[in-house]
């Protein structure tokens, strides 16, 4: 739940998975302007905060889970107070959350289609 | 439509082409179409939108911001957000509200809005005028041409 808080039902669903040992997608949907910074690089800062934290929580669970990276982070249209999914916002943190999983080594799972 | 315009500009946005031409274009470029224009208009928007990038430096990251908040805070009443919130793309035709406020306001669907909003730019639309003295200059040339070619 941005920004920066994994709550309880979020991570019993991460602990129980690794538990299992079912891949997770771990993903965060952080509004740029709402729940995050409205320029788009702090807007990553937290998302990637956030899913680290999750990634980082399913391998101290069971170390070695398959994670895939994920995002449903996108902009807060502050006109309407809606989450602009289909942006250009969007657009650009897909391709940034992309090149990061790839950083990162880890599949990727990202709105879009 | 909009599918077809998007993706063929934006593979070849993203490729680095210098221009893209067929806005307003639909029928293999037979019909011309002012709505079509207008809804090219929006994708290109956020077309460029997305050529501009992620600006990265101390600002943008907001570092600050970030700590200050904390966790389940929110940056709505930041000063950062509204110095930087016009920087959002912010489209005219495309409808982001919720659906109770689009059946509000009509259900009207994309190509209505940008038929109302292309009649509008035909009705209102006045070109800005040429300056007389450029317009002077232009039809020296042409009166030019015109006499060395016999025309005059």
């Amino acid at each position: 739940m941005s920004p920066l808080k994994l709550p309880r039902d979020a991570t019993e669903v991460i602990v129980e998975c690794a538990r299992l040992g079912l891949s997770d997608t771990i993903l965060s949907m952080a509004m740029a302007g709402g729940s995050a910074p409205v320029t788009l690089a702090g807007t990553l800062v937290v998302h990637n905060a956030e899913v680290l934290a999750g990634i980082t929580l399913a391998q101290l669970t069971e170390r070695g889970v398959p994670v895939v990276y994920g995002s449903s982070t996108t902009a807060m249209d502050l006109r309407f107070a809606a989450a602009a999914v289909g942006s250009p916002e969007l657009a650009l943190i897909g391709a940034a959350v992309a090149q990061m999983s790839k950083q990162y080594r880890l599949p990727s799972c990202i709105a879009g289609a | 439509m909009g599918h077809e315009k998007t993706f063929t500009a934006l593979t070849a946005a993203l490729a680095g082409t210098s221009f893209v031409y067929g806005a307003g274009m639909t029928e293999s470029g037979v019909t011309f179409d002012p709505a079509q224009l207008v809804m090219d208009d929006e994708w290109i928007g956020m077309i460029r939108h997305f050529l501009g990038g992620i600006r990265v430096d101390a600002e943008t990251i907001a570092g600050a911001d970030i700590a200050a908040v904390g966790p389940f805070g929110d940056f709505l009443s930041l000063s950062s957000t509204y110095a930087h919130m016009r920087e959002q793309s912010q489209p005219r035709l495309m409808d982001r509200r919720v659906r109770e406020e689009w059946a509000a306001d009509g259900s009207t669907d994309m190509y209505t809005r940008a038929r109302v909003k292309a009649c509008e730019i035909l009705e209102s639309h006045r070109p800005p005028e040429i300056d007389a003295e450029v317009k002077a200059q232009m039809r020296a040339i042409v009166d030019r041409v015109d006499q060395e070619r016999g025309k005059a």
